[in-house]
């Protein structure tokens, strides 16, 4: 029924003000979508609505001129208007002179089906201009209510929160044990439709929505801060770049299921409920999002709206989202409904192997010449001495006693007590450095006969957590997991002890520990770390102060690597291979940390574990891979893009 | 040997010291990197093909001023750059200098006016990649500051890469054909390698290549507690002219001794 109302009808016939949007909807039932291309100020006011009570479907427009049109007395103005959707199609006119009234068509129909959208479009003419009006609703009626993921196999972390960016749900679709072979990327994906019928077909369709974490290359290449888009996956599943959205498959055993354009339908079972499989990638960060509708047609006309992330119909309907609070799509009233953000997660397995016993950490010899000052006592040593190296340092004089090194050369041994020369000639001696790896120590005896082992902090920054704070491979989406690469027998903590670790034998001195290397696959990341000692002499900040203004050089931690990059394309081509295992110097971090009275030890692990997974970093702004002592304890954007890119486990090619 | 000021400081002051450079150091680590004067050279100017080449550095402060900065060459510090250019002036930079990453720190200081500090390290990654044909190459060097994008950058230093010839092309073709010449002449980690490195140095003792690998073996000896193999191959390398890895063989005997 169309019907042209007059203005004195109508009751905003007097209003001063206009009246957008005309119809005030009284149930949450009903959703709408407007659209309007009249001026945004000034007159014509133009507005049209759509309403529907569960009984009649109605429909109001109106273009508002009366009282201020001094421009109208030989123009007509009006309102014409059409609503239509299955089983509906009213249309109406009012035209009246501009200076007469304002005009206004109200439209009903009881013909309105159920889980149907109807709209008004409507076109108004003012004195001074007009444009068009429209508005949409879906009708309430049988639906999807909600649309959530399972795990096949529940062994295992189970799909929870993703802390990160954009919230929404995690998944582990690695593996869990090196040896399983269940794939753990392929999940269900359940709708619930709202009647208990058996053989309603649903249709699901799968998106890769965006990647919330950043608007910008390198994370986010196909981004801008005022455009965001899906489509930004890095991996897929099967080798095509087709499947970043992963994939939908019939599950197991299923009947009744079907592949149609933009996805794949499945009926309901008994209780309502459609199940399809879902494959995801393997690619930290990737994210996902799957839509179920009973209406084919519908589904097909789905689209990322423009925050990349939520659906929207051609009538800009926004699908509502099966939240986790709730788990059900907020709004009753839609003819789709879709999952939270689906986001995957990577367990980065770590062996932790340490070397054993510290031993011959000392030099011994005779007492070949002594000499006494006023300020202190030199002894000349029958051994070469690496120089300056033991200063602070003790030396333990047989028969005489202990007493405090403040200097060495290559032969000679400086302390500022005051020793008898005479007492202390052809008398052997053990000279000792400074060295307490995990300060412990009393007395210092460079930490001879003690276990070489982790300290409080060395793995504070590499902790099983979501907190960036203790886990600083949050932002990529990255897990660490203790669990020896696969086997707690893994990790051995009486690795052959090596005093100074030259870079000429790493490779083998990771070798001598290293036993997940056969764990690691595509699906299960394994790094490997050596709790050691000092690096090679020069380097290993004994004596602890400048000799000279060549500076004492440290190295906290080392990392042999195949190869290594700061950045790759936004394709993830080019992929550096990175490196199998990583050691700490547990004694040159004490010492330099120490000296500067630092408190975050924590960073030496993470920066090696970068370069396993491929960063060259150690230049300035590179936060957690620049070479500062103290840098800020994050990753670079080019670095986590590159670590989100990797595919193998770190070391293998 | 170096001449060595004795100090007489105390530990606590010693400590003090340090900390007041440490805080020098952040007062002026952005400024003045740039006035270090680099020059680069090696040991020799003329190679053959594959054959490792030292790069030795000279860091000068030629200002007159105190410059902090640090002498990092060690390239698994990942601090210096080398660039290459060939005949027809290509210029490249090598893209992997080191099969290492150390995490150096701590290590900038102030340099005093008049300084210079020296140091070197061995270019003897994809050799056959950077210096593919015989013919005229240069080399120059870029040095970074560790706490800002500040370089020290030497002049082009010129090499020769000749074409090996008679027992050098075998040993050459030796290498190509039995090893990644890309890394061969990086860690020996496993006994195939050392099998194949030991019958190399059987068949061409005298190579170009065979001092870094007979020193490479010797590294794999003195790990593997072989100790009478390895002080043989550092005692045969203690003879080998011009060596620029003499220090560590040195190291090595004495502490093997």
């Amino acid at each position: 029924m169309a019907i042209a109302v007059s203005a004195k009808e109508f009751p905003f016939y007097k209003a001063q003000v206009p009246l957008f949007p005309l119809a005030q909807h009284s149930s949450d039932l009903i959703a709408n979508s407007f659209a309007n291309t009249c001026p945004a100020t000034g007159y014509p006011f133009c507005s049209s609505g759509i309403s529907y009570n569960g009984q009649t479907l109605q429909g109001t427009a109106s273009t508002v001129v009366f009282n201020f049109s001094p421009y109208g007395f030989a123009q007509n103005c009006s309102t014409s208007a059409t609503m239509s959707g299955p089983g509906v199609l009213e249309t109406a006119a009012d035209t009246a002179a501009c200076f007469e009234r304002n005009t206004s068509v109200l439209l009903e129909s009881e013909n309105a089906q159920p889980s149907s959208v109807y709209c008004i479009n409507a076109v108004h003419v003012g004195a001074t201009g007009g444009g068009t009006t429209s508005d949409c609703l879906i009708t309430p009626g049988p639906k999807v209510l909600s649309v959530n993921y399972e795990l096949i196999h529940t062994d295992d972390l189970p799909i929870d929160a993703n802390p990160n960016a954009g919230g929404g749900l995690r998944i582990f679709p690695d593996k869990k044990v090196p040896n399983e072979t269940v794939d753990r990327r392929r999940i269900r994906v359940k709708a619930q439709y709202s009647q208990m019928t058996a053989g309603i077909r649903i249709y699901f369709r799968n998106f890769d929505v965006d990647d919330p974490s950043a608007d910008t290359a390198p994370i986010d290449a196909n981004d801008n801060p005022s455009v965001k888009a899906g489509n930004d996956n890095r991996g897929n599943v099967d080798g095509n770049s087709s499947t970043k959205a992963g994939v939908l498959t019939a599950p197991s055993g299923s009947s009744g299921c079907q592949t149609y354009s933009s996805g794949l339908s499945c009926l309901t079972d008994s209780s309502g409920i459609a199940t399809v499989d879902f494959v995801v990638t393997m690619q930290p960060g990737d994210n996902f999002s799957v839509v179920a509708s009973p209406d084919e047609d519908y589904i097909n006309g789905l689209a990322l709206v423009e925050d990349g992330i939520n659906l929207g119909d051609p009538n800009d309907f926004e699908i509502p989202v099966t939240t986790s609070s709730a788990n059900t799509c907020e709004s009753t009233s839609q003819k789709a409904c879709r999952s939270d953000i689906l986001t995957i997660w990577r367990r980065l397995h770590i062996e932790e192997d340490s070397m054993g016993v510290v031993s011959g950490n000392f030099v011994s010899g005779t007492i070949i010449g002594a000499i006494q000052t006023t300020s202190d006592t030199r002894l000349l040593s029958s051994v070469p001495l690496e120089e300056w190296r033991y200063e602070p340092g003790i030396i333990v004089i047989d028969q005489i006693g202990t007493f405090a090194v403040t200097d060495n050369t290559s032969d000679e041994i400086v302390s500022d007590s005051q020793i008898s020369p005479e007492d202390a000639l052809g008398k052997s001696f053990v000279l000792y450095d400074d060295d307490d790896y995990n300060k412990t120590n009393p007395v210092i005896y460079g930490d001879n006969n003690e276990d070489v082992n982790r300290t409080e902090t060395t793995f504070s920054r590499m902790q099983t957590s979501d907190d960036p704070e203790k886990n600083v491979f949050v932002p990529a989406y990255i897990l660490p997991i203790y669990d020896g690469g696969g086997s707690l027998s893994n990790n051995q903590s009486d690795i052959q002890f090596v005093q100074n670790l030259n870079e000429t034998q790493a490779l083998s001195q990771i070798n001598l520990g290293r036993s997940s290397g056969n764990a690691e696959t595509d699906r299960f990341w394994v790094i490997y770390v050596q709790i050691a000692y000092q690096p090679e002499s020069a380097f290993d900040r004994d004596p602890d102060t400048d000799r000279d203004f060549k500076a004492v050089q440290s190295t906290l931690g080392g990392t042999p690597v195949i190869s290594v990059a700061n950045e790759v394309p936004s394709d993830c081509s080019d992929l550096p291979i990175g490196g199998h295992g990583s050691f700490i110097f547990q004694e040159v971090v004490r010492d330099e940390f120490d000296l500067f009275n630092l408190a975050d030890n924590g960073l030496t692990l993470p920066h090696e574990v970068g370069h396993q997974m491929g960063i060259d970093g150690d230049g300035a702004g590179q936060k957690i891979m620049s070479s500062a002592l103290d840098p800020e304890p994050s990753f670079i954007p080019q670095h986590l893009h590159l670590i989100r890119c990797r595919v193998k486990s770190p070391g293998q090619s | 040997m170096k001449t060595v000021r004795y100090l007489s400081f105390s530990l606590p002051l010693l400590l003090a010291v340090s900390l007041m450079l440490k805080t020098q150091k952040h007062a002026s680590a952005q400024e003045g990197f740039e006035g270090l004067s680099l020059q680069i050279s090696s040991s020799q100017q003329s190679f053959v093909q594959l054959e490792p080449i030292p790069i030795i550095f000279k860091l000068r402060n030629n200002t007159n001023r105190e410059i902090v900065g640090h002498a990092n060459f060690r390239f698994s510090c990942n601090t210096v750059e080398i660039y290459v250019r060939d005949a027809q002036r290509a210029e490249r930079k090598i893209k992997q200098l080191s099969m290492h990453r150390s995490r150096c720190v701590g290590t900038e200081s102030p340099i005093p006016d008049g300084a210079h500090i020296d140091g070197f390290d061995v270019l003897k990654l994809d050799l056959l990649r950077y210096f593919d044909l015989p013919g005229h190459y240069q080399i120059r060097a870029v040095l970074k500051s560790t706490t800002s994008d500040a370089n020290a950058r030497s002049g082009w230093y010129d090499v020769f890469i000749t074409a090996p010839l008679a027992n050098d092309l075998d040993a050459l073709t030796f290498l190509k054909q039995k090893t990644d010449t890309g890394r061969v002449f990086t860690e020996i980690d496993s006994k195939e390698k050392e099998i194949i490195f030991e019958d190399f140095l059987a068949k061409y003792p005298d190579s170009p290549y065979s001092p870094y690998i007979r020193l490479n073996l010797a590294e794999r000896h003195t790990f593997s507690g072989r100790t009478q193999n390895a002080v043989a191959a550092l005692e045969q390398l203690q003879s080998v002219e011009n060596f620029i890895y003499a220090p560590r063989v040195k190291e090595l005997l004495r502490s093997l001794k």
